[in-house]
């Protein structure tokens, strides 16, 4: 009998050091990035957002637990609806620790028609059936159409230039070769990326007579000198040429640009035209790899 | 005797160089440029450049590496290749749509000379006898993980013009000599490199036909 007390009390004892010893799981921390989301939507855009979580063991991001989806402005007064396409898992480091990395992708659900709509602070809601929604700040969403108008402009060449302002690698201006194929002077009246935290800057662009662009974006810089300002925030593109132009992206927020469109207005005489370039990814890198907190937000889901 | 045969086989085994050449895509990149400093690539070494790398490494030693860095981390920039995407022979502009995958973000890549070799493949490949753990970027980059994205998008493209992706990025290299040794004996040396791609950037040209 005091054998079985004893092997009882000896039981116990291993149990209480178990619950003692185990470790309860940390809570879930999800980092999601300050970013400028701008699209040109067709039926088969796709939308991508990446978040990092700490732990992979809940439901979060389950493709089977999620039965809804869409982008929500800061006040929630109206939801851009999204399908659910697929989600990749992956690991990357964030800081010293290693985080489990999800890629989500939708697909716009665009059945009324193609809307305009832009949010400049949005959030990926994600709904699940028997626990509470998840809302993920994404920084700001934008999206539009394709909208062309006229074409007396064309875009020969396009490219990106990186740069960091501090809070991560990000678009710092773009290399756009144009082409005015009519016989009249063609004056490029703005230039848009359809987003309201990166404005391009026409008025401090500069004009390179041939084109081509460096291979070295340090080299950039030292050929500066040698283009010529275009006057008052307008380019003007004389008949049947082909220029080079440098411009520069303002940021008036910290954000990162990565994929964006191009929306170039012009006039030709007294017609307006638009030249629009889908949203294309012009940087691709790793977005959580910034040593600054600004460009993070974090989300701790009860 | 047949016992001191088979040793002296075995020792004779251990003891033998082994040539090896190892090679990666980085190395078929269009251009590769180091942003600063006086780095070189470890195909641009020169037999200078071995021999003053190798009176970097201190003695000999029992067993294991001796190896000198001479480049850590250097950031490079590049041009990888030109993707020829679409070909407009007709007298109209075209509106087309294409697709194409974005390559791995945050990958090893690795290449060696001399004796040096590699072990495993793909994303587990490593440089042999635990030479990854003398490599500092090695060793870091080894954790990462990519992620893979289809770039999607519509273009018009004019008449007699043919459309290109242009694909150029950073990354960095850390590269330098290596000997190792087996009963004080140096049994292997070389070169050996890590590059370290961090991101792409893509370009859209059109170029008249």
């Amino acid at each position: 009998m005091r054998f079985i007390v004893a092997c009882v009390f000896l039981v116990c004892a291993l149990l209480a050091l178990l619950l003692a010893v185990s470790k309860a799981p940390a809570d879930l921390h999800i980092v999601s990035v300050n970013e400028t989301h701008t699209y040109t939507v067709r039926e088969e855009s796709v939308f991508a957002f990446e978040f990092l979580a700490n732990r992979d063991d809940t439901h979060h991001f389950l493709k089977e637990a999620i039965h809804g989806a869409g982008v929500v402005g800061s006040c929630n007064e109206k939801r851009y609806p999204l399908s659910l396409l697929s989600i990749e898992k992956n690991v990357r480091p964030f800081g010293e620790e290693l985080y489990h990395h999800y890629r989500l992708a939708f697909a716009p659900k665009i059945a009324g028609g193609i809307e305009k709509l832009a949010f400049s602070n949005a959030s990926l809601q994600l709904v699940y059936g028997r626990f509470p929604n998840l809302t993920l700040p994404i920084g700001e969403f934008n999206v539009t159409y394709e909208e062309n108008l006229g074409d007396a402009l064309t875009l020969q060449a396009v490219r990106s230039v990186p740069g960091d302002e501090g809070f991560g690698l990000s678009a710092f201006g773009v290399f756009l070769t144009l082409e005015n194929t009519a016989s009249r002077d063609v004056v490029v009246t703005e230039i848009s990326l359809n987003a309201q935290k990166v404005v391009p800057d026409l008025a401090s662009s500069l004009f390179k007579e041939d084109p081509g662009h460096p291979d070295d974006f340090d080299a950039l810089f030292s050929e500066y000198e040698r283009f010529n300002r275009p006057s008052d925030g307008e380019a003007i593109f004389p008949a049947s040429s082909t220029k080079t132009l440098f411009v520069p992206f303002s940021y008036l927020e910290t954000t990162l640009l990565h994929r964006y469109p191009l929306v170039i207005d012009y006039r030709l005489d007294n017609q307006k035209g638009r030249l629009m370039l889908n949203d294309f990814l012009f940087i691709n890198t790793n977005r959580f790899a910034s040593e600054n907190e600004e460009a993070f937000v974090h989300v701790r889901p009860d | 005797m047949k016992k001191s045969l088979a040793f002296f086989m075995i020792l004779l085994f251990m003891l033998a160089p082994l040539e090896e050449i190892g090679a990666a895509e980085y190395l078929t990149y269009q251009s590769i440029h180091f942003k600063r400093g006086s780095h070189k690539m470890l195909a641009d070494y020169t037999n200078y450049d071995y021999n003053r790398h190798y009176a970097q490494l201190s003695g000999r030693r029992f067993w294991g590496w001796r190896t000198y860095a001479a480049s850590e981390n250097a950031p490079v920039y590049f041009k990888r290749d030109t993707l020829f995407i679409i070909k407009n022979e007709g007298e109209t502009p075209i509106h087309q749509n294409f697709q194409f995958k974005t390559s791995e973000q945050n990958t090893t890549q690795l290449s060696a000379s001399g004796s040096i070799g590699f072990k495993g493949s793909g994303e587990a490949k490593g440089f042999q006898l635990g030479l990854d753990s003398h490599v500092k970027a090695s060793a870091e980059t080894k954790r990462t993980s990519y992620v893979e994205e289809t770039v999607d998008i519509r273009i018009q493209v004019d008449p007699m013009t043919k459309l290109h992706i242009g694909v150029y990025g950073e990354g960095r290299i850390s590269n330098g000599v290596g000997r190792y040794y087996r009963f004080f004996k140096n049994t292997r040396s070389g070169g050996g490199e890590v590059f370290t791609l961090t991101t792409e950037y893509y370009s859209i040209e059109k170029v008249a036909l």
